[in-house]
């Protein structure tokens, strides 16, 4: 299910990027909001952002949010929890359609890391870069050519502004903004928004 | 559009004497979208039994995780390794539990049992067991699959000649099916080791 909204996840050993457009739509033509926060902070290094049906997102992000911050669980654990909480629901009335990439940073194992989980509970951990959302597509060929898996911060930011970019330039709607969060050993970090 | 093509991937099994092999391609994808080309089929249950899930890959993993628990009660139980024979028909139960609105995944168990003679074994989404003592296949490349290793299977091959046969198989198979690729790995099951593989096949 590809939607109108776009999250963006890439992640090195040392850092892990995480970027969300700041929309809302509705009714298929219209730009309802455009300051909608779609992350969910699970822990301290660890947050998610989520996109999919309005409702369930609010939902389902306030739920995972509580019990895993209850829990302060590792990021492993969290990713395993999001896609088992899609999973249970999945063949029942109450199945929530929520697309999520979580990231993190592991301080005992000094990793960073990035996963996803769509509506149908299918999940991805650890991979070096993800995508949810229509735009994805004109992106993934974009990171296989460009990415490195030592790139520094800075690299990994600019090339998160050219995936950003290339949506803007192919994507039939009009996002007008993206909020940037940054985990890494000294924390997490909200960056600048990617202001249209 | 099928649910059982959605994410793709492959699984082939072979049976030699005294040793299996169980192989899987690494691609993950959406319909025709790679997400993912790091993502094996097989898991290891025990030491000598493994387990291959093909189809989608969201209940595959749930039901991988059912198997991990059931197997651990077993254990626990019964205090002792399971057998692959004994797998195989806990996960034919698990599935026709679900007979109406079953797991999309087609499940496939090799290993070898006590007196490590090899047992090999394919399953339906509801659990239907068929174990032939040559080779097994499921997944989207499954028909490529059962043509390739006709020709390549032999009685009696030892662990070089199987990895060979298997590595082959799955090979072919990643050249015409559109859904699997981007490598495949393979797993050699011997009564002393496992020997695991990546082999390169056409990345796509």
């Amino acid at each position: 299910m590809a939607g109108m909204h776009f999250l963006v996840g890439i992640s090195t050993e040392n850092y892990v990027i995480l970027a969300a457009d700041k929309a809302t739509f509705a009714y298929g033509a219209i730009l309802a909001d455009s300051e909608n926060d779609k992350e969910y902070r699970l822990g301290k290094k660890l947050t998610m952002m989520c996109i999919g049906e309005e409702g369930d997102v609010a939902q389902f992000g306030d739920w995972t949010k509580r019990n895993l911050q209850l829990y302060s669980v590792r990021n492993a654990s969290a990713h395993h929890f999001v896609r088992r909480s899609i999973a249970e629901g999945l063949r029942s009335q109450d199945h929530y359609t929520v697309d999520v990439l979580i990231g993190g940073y592991d301080d005992k194992e000094e990793k960073a890391f990035l996963g996803s989980v769509d509506y149908l509970a299918n999940g991805l951990a650890q991979q070096p870069y993800l995508f949810r959302g229509f735009c994805g597509r004109f992106c993934y060929a974009i990171m296989d050519h460009e990415y490195k898996k030592d790139m520094s911060e800075t690299e990994g930011l600019a090339l998160m502004n050219k995936c950003i970019g290339e949506a803007k330039r192919r994507f039939v709607a009009n996002i007008p903004g993206y909020k940037v969060v940054i985990i890494d050993k000294n924390g997490y970090r909200k960056l600048n928004d990617v202001l249209f | 559009m099928s649910i059982m093509s959605y994410t793709g991937g492959t699984v082939v099994a072979m049976a030699g004497d005294e040793c299996v092999c169980i192989a899987s391609d690494l691609r993950i994808g959406e319909q025709m979208t790679t997400i993912a080309t790091d993502q094996k089929k097989v898991h290891k249950v025990t030491d000598k039994v493994y387990v291959g899930l093909a189809g989608f890959q969201s209940d595959a993993r749930t039901v991988l995780e059912k198997i991990m628990f059931r197997k651990n009660l077993y254990e626990l139980r019964e205090n002792r390794r399971i057998k692959p024979q004994v797998l195989s028909e806990m996960i034919s139960n698990l599935a026709y539990q679900h007979r109406f609105g079953s797991y999309f995944t087609e499940p496939l168990v090799a290993g070898l049992d006590d007196t490590n003679k090899p047992y090999i074994c394919c399953m339906d989404t509801i659990g239907c067991v068929s174990a032939p003592r040559d080779f097994v296949a499921v997944g989207t490349g499954q028909e490529y699959l059962l043509g390739v290793c006709e020709n390549f299977w032999r009685e009696n091959m030892k662990p070089d000649e199987l990895f060979e046969a298997t590595a082959q198989s799955i090979l072919s198979c990643l050249e015409r099916d559109a859904a699997s690729g981007w490598g495949a790995v393979v797993y050699t099951i011997t009564k002393d080791k496992v020997n695991i593989s990546t082999i390169k096949a056409r990345m796509d």
